[in-house]
């Protein structure tokens, strides 16, 4: 490319196109991307817009937050909440009545329990309490069908749900409530789903920005 | 320059615009000028003492990072400040050297400002802000743009402009994995395509000197880029292909060695993969065979046509007198 200095000429004629045309194609990339290539996930609707058809459980979850790993907590109304919070970090082990049994990492691995309404701890669980959380079994497993993504109930078969859905939106986690009448999900943009077992009803949003991993606990309301 | 100098002595000899005579004496004025073996070795030497900081700074970071966990942010983000302040305070004081060594140095130093810039922003995003990774990654980029925007028009050379190029990429990129759910590979690197053709536009329009760098880092940028796809991935490929050819015509057409060097391996390394995802394994090699070897008949007649930039050897030889010319 030959270049010259001469004002008004050809070049500098030239230079002021091939700047406009960096920045159309720069634009005009970026709007591409924006419009084709961010993948939004399916439109649901949330189960705090009639929460009187959901779980009648609770689940909890922990997620690292700005530093913290924080105990969520999204109540059958609706509610989501996160009562508290820990630098060193944790896990979810059960529900205990109106309190949250957490393994947190604090002065080596041990188990306290927190109070889910003010988010107060309460006391350390005795050191010969089992540590361990059994793992969770999937409840649904996810079939791709070119742009169609298909949820079928583990064990059932039944077709939970089938969705229009981007190629890279899939459910990374899921698990059966207690009583088995209904499913949740965290799916791959990071939203807790529930959905019923029979699938008898699309996915609803039930939170937001929860992890997959370790999958959420339902609370059994059997169990003390 | 040497080359240059020849063509244009054998086109004003050819014009009859110079005698042979005064052809031999520019030569001689010429190769005094050339930088004889002392001013090599001081190349050497320059080379050698950069190998040698760069050994010396990887031994420094090594024993940094043996202790940086036990820093406590405050620790850190006071360490690489002074670092960065440094390097911006001894690159400002080499801006105005006479020595085309220390000049060079001074880019090198710039350089590392806008890394150190990156650095302190990746603690203040990371450690203080704890703000996700991805917002961690557009915090650096942007403001490591904001830091090497500045120093590049302060200074305008390759170093500067591969920095900010760095800086622009790197905020690109961030921006894209904002979303839970990011977009596929193809995105990112049409994206990363697209940032190199504008480079290339740029450098072509004068709008990032020196010009040759930017339209050569832009253009392997572009086809580079093209290689990584996701899935099938022929429509990247197909760009990539179009865009290496574009830069060979490009490149005979305006006797621009560089660009025919990225157009030609950008061919060699695009097509055999498109022939691959088009024919399989069923034909895939001898297909391969014939792209290539159409190629390579197509890089012969392209390094034919810019014979002149390569230029005929070490020395500066004379033109061959005219025959039925009138010289002046």
């Amino acid at each position: 490319m030959t270049e010259t200095d001469a004002p008004g000429s050809l070049v500098d004629r030239r230079s002021r196109g091939l700047l406009v045309a960096a920045a159309l194609l720069v634009v005009g990339t970026v709007v591409l991307v924006v419009v084709f290539g961010v993948q939004r996930p399916p439109s649901l609707s949330t189960l705090a817009d009639d929460p009187a058809d959901g779980p009648s459980a609770a689940v909890a979850w922990m997620a690292w937050e700005r530093g913290e790993a924080c105990v969520g907590v999204a109540r059958p109304s609706g509610v989501v909440a996160a009562p508290w919070c820990s630098p060193a970090g944790g896990e979810v082990v059960r529900f205990s009545g109106d309190e949250i049994v957490v393994r947190t990492w604090e002065a080596g691995e041990r188990l306290r329990t927190i109070d889910l309404d003010d988010g107060r701890p309460t006391g350390w669980l005795p050191a010969e309490d089992d540590l361990a959380v059994d793992p969770v079994p999937d409840a649904v497993w996810p079939e791709r069908d070119d742009s169609s993504l298909t949820l079928r109930e583990i064990g059932s078969d039944a077709v939970l749900w089938r969705v229009e859905a981007p190629e890279r939106y899939t459910i990374d986690s899921s698990a059966h409530s207690p009583d088995g009448a209904w499913i949740l999900m965290v799916d791959s943009a990071g939203r807790l789903l529930v959905v019923p077992a029979d699938g008898s009803g699309p996915p609803r949003v039930w939170a937001e920005d929860v992890p997959a991993w370790p999958v959420p606990v339902w609370e059994d309301a059997t169990a003390g | 320059m040497r080359d240059t100098t020849t063509t244009l002595l054998q086109d004003w000899h050819e014009a009859g615009l110079v005698t042979a005579e005064q052809v031999d004496a520019i030569a001689r004025f010429e190769r005094a000028r050339t930088p004889g073996p002392a001013a090599r070795r001081t190349v050497v030497a320059e080379a050698i003492g950069y190998v040698g900081a760069a050994l010396a700074l990887g031994a420094i970071a090594l024993l940094v990072g043996e202790f940086w966990d036990q820093f406590t942010v405050a620790a850190r983000l006071a360490l690489v400040l002074v670092l960065t302040v440094a390097l911006f305070g001894s690159g400002t004081a080499l801006r105005h050297a006479a020595r085309q060594p220390l000049q060079r140095l001074a880019s090198v130093l710039y350089a590392g400002t806008v890394a150190g810039v990156a650095w302190t922003t990746g603690i203040v995003a990371g450690d203080v802000m704890a703000l996700r990774d991805a917002e961690v990654g557009l915090a650096v980029g942007a403001v490591s743009a904001a830091a090497a925007l500045p120093l590049y028009l302060l200074r305008r050379r390759a170093l500067p402009q591969l920095a900010l190029l760095v800086a622009v990429l790197a905020t690109a990129l961030a921006a894209l994995s904002l979303p839970n759910q990011a977009p596929d590979t193809e995105w990112y690197s049409l994206m990363v395509v697209v940032i190199g053709v504008a480079w290339f536009l740029l450098g072509a329009g004068g709008w990032l000197p020196p010009s040759r760098v930017a339209e050569s880092v832009g253009a392997v940028l572009a086809v580079v880029a093209c290689q990584f796809t996701g899935g099938d991935g022929s429509g990247l490929l197909l760009l990539g292909v179009a865009l290496a050819v574009g830069l060979v015509v490009l490149a005979i057409r305006s006797d621009a060695l560089h660009l025919l060097a990225v157009g030609a391996v950008g061919l060699f390394l695009v097509v055999p993969r498109l022939v691959f995802t088009w024919f399989g394994d069923a034909i895939g090699a001898p297909a391969t065979m014939l792209v290539i070897g159409l190629l390579l008949v197509l890089l012969a007649v392209g390094l034919g046509r810019a014979r002149r930039e390569i230029g005929e050897g070490p020395e500066l030889q004379p033109p061959a007198a005219p025959t039925g010319r009138e010289v002046a």
